[in-house]
């Protein structure tokens, strides 16, 4: 599973200040938002290729992630091309009559649901898990007043960094318990049950230990939730940065123009 | 036919076809018996747990075969076994192996009872939960969730990582005595000789996922400058054997077990 | 000359252990104190208590005068004593090394050019340099103990706490490790080192020994061999070389080192 892992090779992408490249990518949302057209959408998924491609990701990453979210994408296109109503029909299926319109709507949702799937991929692929969070913390910011910005950006991150760790556990324990005899293949459904709580409850009371642990480790280093504390890497702007800004920005007000234009 | 665990060419990568692949066993050949003893020793990343888990028919080799008897004859305990306790009594968490195997009530009984009794937890506590143990007893309650299915092969991965002196010795004192009274196959990997040396006899050797010795604690310290390039140990014993000899001592210092090297030692009392 | 003392503690029990009751330490500048005890007497608890983690039920856990209980200094206690963890794997807070060894440094709002100095100066001396961007989980053991040292001393402590800081390494490991340890505490460094071990705290300057959370003895390490026969009620490891000793005489030599074996069998 390719989606959301990082790629650590040099590019312009990867060296952006990940607030903007936060900035990028809702930018690119709110364009493939903006128009139901399927020119549209197949230009804004043009641009996330092209997004992925300059950021020098594996270009093969971009047919592992569609077809990761085959079954969305495959349900998001069936559904509008059995439900729309509109349009010429072209020929019944069980019961169901596809029109033109259908096909061209179910197109066109396609290739947004594409874009989103491609440019998360690109800005996950590009952005160190930890920058990204302080990227979307940077752009929570404003709403400190109502969030707890800076504890939601530290639990995020805890939980960015623990999520492999925690997979790695529960791959342990799911080799203890199959060392102890658990099947998933052969059994019957009783001892089915009985097998997944083996493997539940001890990555849960896992989970919990090492939180406690943690949380003692923390404070032990003079971590107070909620205190000022400084970081050891410094986000700095560069030229590229605010060329990506200014270019993202010109693309959706002309976005936003065309449409306006065009009614 | 008597049963055994052959390994022939294992080669075992992790994240293969990926760019994180990384050759965790290369090549290894080898063939255990019943009623051996057997210490893996290597450092850390040599790839030994990932020979016990082949060893134990839970990891595939890529390439190469492993022939492995079936049905809970092998069995194996990760490090640290307490974390895979989920069961609400200590017989419960005993019986989840034998269990597994789809065995008869009445012998899933028999089994427990005697793993409990071989390890040495009261039957007090027996319906306890197993949360509520101390440290020491849940890992013997460990062993006994292994020992219930009652194994040919026993393979332990780092059984003493974290034990105190008096753990170690409690442990030491029941494998001899499941040896003794069942012929029981050990294979024990741990970073402390002098806790395998009485219980072993074959020493395997791995490094870098390969097996570069298949010798016995005698012969190990034939070539200290491998051992001393692995960051191994000899035994205590055999290290002060070793020590004696070239004070000009008279003594051999490749022995075989304890009671070898006690007796070079005693010879020195006069 | 920095005077960090720990004055008796008392606490109430845990769910499946002991508690602590009317212990009794101080440990200075520099001192190597060893804190000798079974899994369960107490150790971990109280290193916990000595760190401030918890509070005692009654005494005092007094660090440079200042005591545990202070809200106003607890940060300053932090700072001064630096808590080992037995297993590295759970105390590991950030995503490479080098955001690991800064943890500390940035709870403390220093500046982040100030703390990338002194995280490089960290991993200079510890030898993690060419690792610097690599996650902590992904280290050896030796490694990983080199990590939270490194960690630690980037704020300057001046007790370092070992819970059973040779656990779960190798022999190469652990002789590294203890020579890394001794150097800093040459450097000044008060080492309070938790362990079931005798031969780790043979060179301490003195030594405690817990059973069931009392303090079953104190005294120096020289002293002990007169108590060795209670080791075992104790639950503490004797240097193998003496068990084999009191295996081939019935009054065994205090013998802690592989030469003071040698010289006694062979002259």
């Amino acid at each position: 599973m390719v989606f959301g892992r990082y790629y650590p090779v040099a590019s312009f992408w990867h060296r952006r200040d990940p607030r903007v490249k936060v900035f990028v990518l809702a930018v690119l949302v709110a364009m493939a938002l903006l128009a139901k057209d399927l020119w549209w959408q197949v230009l804004v998924f043009a641009v996330c290729l092209g997004l992925f491609l300059t950021a020098r990701l594996p270009g093969i990453w971009v047919l592992r992630t569609l077809h990761s979210f085959r079954w969305l994408l495959g349900l998001i296109f069936l559904l509008n091309l059995f439900l729309t109503r509109a349009g010429n029909p072209l020929v019944r299926v069980a019961g169901f009559t596809l029109t033109d319109y259908g096909l061209y709507l179910a197109s066109a949702y396609f290739f947004r649901l594409a874009s989103l799937l491609l440019g998360g991929a690109w800005l996950m692929g590009t952005t160190e898990p930890m920058l990204m969070v302080r990227g979307i913390a940077a752009f929570l910011r404003p709403l400190r007043r109502w969030l707890p910005v800076e504890e939601i950006a530290l639990v995020i991150g805890m939980a960015l960094r623990f999520f492999p760790l925690l997979l790695e556990e529960a791959g342990e324990i799911t080799l203890a318990q199959r060392a102890r005899g658990v099947d998933f293949r052969r059994q019957r459904w009783d001892r089915k049950i009985k097998g997944l709580l083996a493997m539940v409850i001890p990555l849960f009371l896992s989970v919990l230990r090492r939180s406690g642990e943690l949380t003692q480790a923390m404070e032990a280093r003079g971590f107070v939730p909620g205190a000022f504390r400084t970081s050891h890497v410094e986000l700095e702007w560069e030229r590229g940065d605010t060329f990506s800004a200014g270019l993202s920005f010109l693309f959706f007000l002309a976005g936003l123009a065309w449409r306006w234009i065009a009614g | 036919m008597a049963l055994e665990i052959r390994l022939s060419a294992v080669t075992v990568d992790y994240y293969p076809g990926t760019a994180w692949q990384t050759r965790a066993l290369a090549g290894v050949n080898l063939l255990v018996g019943e009623n051996e003893q057997i210490a893996l020793l290597g450092p850390s990343g040599a790839g030994k747990s990932t020979l016990l888990r082949v060893m134990a028919g839970l990891l595939v080799p890529g390439e190469g075969q492993a022939v492995i008897p079936e049905g809970g004859r092998v069995a194996l305990a990760l490090q640290e076994p307490q974390r895979g306790f989920f069961a609400a009594t200590a017989w419960e968490e005993a019986a989840f192996g034998p269990e597994n195997l789809g065995l008869a009530a009445g012998e899933v009984e028999e089994r427990v009872r005697w793993a409990l009794g071989a390890v040495g937890l009261p039957e007090e506590k027996w319906s306890w939960s197993p949360f509520a143990l101390a440290s020491g007893e849940q890992r013997r309650l460990a062993l006994a969730a292994v020992l219930a299915m009652r194994p040919r092969f026993l393979l332990l991965d780092e059984p003493v990582a974290g034990l105190d002196g008096r753990g170690k010795r409690d442990l030491s004192r029941i494998l001899r005595e499941l040896v003794e009274k069942t012929g029981m196959t050990l294979v024990i990997t741990a970073q402390e000789a002098d806790f395998l040396f009485p219980l072993t006899r074959r020493v395997l050797v791995m490094d870098r996922g390969v097996l570069v010795a298949d010798t016995s604690w005698g012969r190990l310290g034939e070539d200290p400058a491998v051992l001393e390039e692995l960051g191994l140990e000899l035994p205590a014993a055999l290290r002060l054997l070793y020590r004696l000899a070239e004070k000009g001592a008279p003594v051999v210092p490749g022995q075989e077990s304890v009671e070898g090297a006690m007796e070079e030692f005693r010879k020195l009392l006069g | 000359m920095e005077d960090v003392s720990y004055a008796h503690a008392r606490q109430r029990p845990g769910p499946a252990g002991f508690g602590l009751e009317k212990i009794n330490l101080q440990v200075e500048a520099g001192d190597f104190c060893g804190i000798l005890g079974a899994n369960g007497s107490g150790k971990s608890t109280l290193a916990r208590l000595c760190s401030g983690l918890y509070l005692p039920d009654s005494g005092e856990v007094l660090v440079e005068g200042y005591s545990t209980r202070d809200e106003q200094y607890r940060q300053k206690i932090r700072q001064t004593v630096g808590l080992v963890f037995q297993n590295p794997e759970n105390q590991f807070v950030a995503e490479t090394v080098t955001a690991e060894t800064a943890f500390g440094l940035e709870n403390l709002g220093i500046p982040p050019a100030e703390i990338r100095r002194r995280v490089r100066e960290a991993l200079d001396r510890f030898d993690l340099g060419h690792l610097a961007g690599t996650p902590p989980h992904r280290l050896s053991g030796g490694q990983k103990r080199r990590l939270s040292l490194a960690a630690l001393w980037v704020l300057r402590p001046k007790v370092l706490l070992l819970d059973e800081p040779l656990s779960m390494l190798d022999p190469g490991s652990k002789k590294k490790i203890y020579s890394l340890l001794q150097e800093l505490r040459r450097e000044g460094t008060a080492l309070l080192w938790f362990t079931p071990a005798f031969t780790e705290v043979a060179a301490a300057d003195h030594l405690l020994v817990l059973e069931e959370g009392k303090t079953a003895w104190q005294g120096r390490p020289e002293q002990f061999w007169g108590e060795v026969g209670k080791a075992d009620r104790w639950g503490i490891e004797l240097p193998p070389v003496y068990e084999i000793a009191a295996g081939l005489s019935p009054s065994p030599p205090p013998v802690a080192s592989e030469e003071e074996f040698v010289s006694w069998l062979w002259k």
